[in-house]
């Protein structure tokens, strides 16, 4: 029975597809082919347009590039094209001031004059100094400093400003003071400090009067 | 121009060789189409679709004979006119017990020409004809044909079964009436 419907169905195959081989004519294909080419630029557009998308999305990366790069905080890379330095022989106009030492950290600059060939004026250069005040508090006193500009090579090598800092007090902990081996001890040779010692409740002193017995002066602590 | 050439010079997409491919293969697929699709409108329209799908498609196709290029265009078209029969919801069927596989009694198909076999199977109900074409022509099986059209297997043997019953009554009617023509 399979056999039958089997060969049947070969049978409706090779008539329909006689059928189909002979139906042909039928069919104006000048203008189905016209039809064809009307609906075809809507599947071809798509290969086309990978290359303009590809273009559009290089732009736009472009674009948000600079816009990063413009909003970015723009970090001096580069020196500066001029830097005046100031020799000693420049005249400084300030006033008679007390100048006190402070704890305030004083920033003193050295300038040199490197120029430009161009013969332009330069404006002063403020140098803060803090001058002591009667009340005791800090005050700003701005100095203006006229640079002599000299007729120096541009290709000259451009140094940096020299700036002299004040000296840094170490930092050491209140048991290490006791130790021979103490650096803040040699170097304060002289210098009266008194190591405590804990366990036994006794300060000494270094500043013991050398004719007593004991060199050194214990002051107990109950 | 062999088949061959024509295929590779469409691969870099020259007109002239789509052109001799369509005017080679449009009429038979013209007609594969109207077997299942029936209306020549939508017939036309679903052969035109499968073109530009298939001249799409030629770039990862592989010649190996005319044979090939025959079954492939042609399983192109089947698709494009079953995804149009899907979407005019033809496949809404409820499913019905399974049948057994009756086989037909096609006594009277010599004496039925070509195009008469044609016009008997385009009548048949949407739902009967395709799954006809697809087994008794395309020798889909019915596994196969419940993944194509999305129904259960059982449904697709009894479609086919009231299929063949109806062409049977078709066919005998028709036998029928030219024995009366040669007896008269």
């Amino acid at each position: 029975m399979q056999n039958n419907s089997n060969n049947n169905g070969q049978d409706w195959r090779q008539r329909l597809e006689d059928f189909e081989d002979s139906s042909a004519g039928n069919l104006d294909i000048n203008a189905a082919w016209e039809k064809l080419q009307s609906k075809k630029p809507a599947f071809r557009s798509s290969s086309r347009s990978v290359g303009f998308w590809l273009l559009a999305a290089a732009v736009i990366g472009i674009m948000i590039f600079t816009l990063l790069q413009l909003s970015m905080p723009s970090v001096q890379t580069k020196e500066p094209d001029m830097v005046m330095q100031i020799n000693p022989p420049f005249v400084i106009q300030a006033d008679k001031v007390n100048v006190e030492t402070s704890p305030v950290i004083a920033v003193e600059k050295t300038l040199i004059p490197i120029s430009t060939k161009t013969a332009k004026p330069l404006p002063p250069v403020h140098v803060r100094k803090n001058t002591g005040a009667p009340s005791g508090l800090a005050m700003v006193k701005e100095i203006e400093v006229f640079p002599i500009i000299e007729s120096v090579d541009s290709s000259a090598k451009k140094s940096a400003p020299v700036m002299a800092v004040a000296k840094k007090l170490k930092v050491v902990h209140i048991n290490e003071l006791s130790s021979a081996s103490n650096e803040v001890a040699k170097e304060e040779q002289g210098k009266p400090y008194f190591p405590i010692s804990y366990q036994t409740k006794q300060v000494y002193s270094n500043t013991a009067d050398k004719k007593s017995r004991d060199q050194l002066i214990r002051i107990k602590l109950n | 121009m062999q088949i061959a050439e024509l295929i590779k010079e469409a691969k870099h997409k020259s007109k002239a060789a789509e052109k001799c491919l369509f005017d080679l293969y449009a009429g038979k697929m013209l007609t594969l189409c109207r077997r299942y699709v029936k209306n020549a409108e939508d017939a036309e329209e679903c052969m035109l679709n499968g073109f530009v799908k298939f001249f799409a498609a030629l770039m990862a196709f592989r010649y190996e004979n005319d044979a090939a290029v025959y079954s492939f265009i042609k399983r192109v078209m089947i698709n494009e006119c079953l995804m149009f029969l899907r979407k005019q919801q033809a496949f809404k069927i409820v499913s019905e017990s399974e049948a057994e596989n009756v086989g037909s009694n096609d006594d009277g198909l010599d004496q039925l020409s070509a195009r008469e076999i044609f016009e008997l199977i385009i009548q048949l109900p949407v739902g009967y004809r395709t799954v006809f074409n697809l087994f008794v022509i395309e020798g889909l099986s019915h596994p196969e044909i419940a993944g194509e059209l999305g129904i259960s297997i059982g449904t697709s043997k009894s479609q086919l079964n009231k299929a063949r019953t109806l062409l049977q009554k078709n066919i005998e009617h028709k036998a029928g009436y030219y024995a009366k023509q040669q007896q008269q």
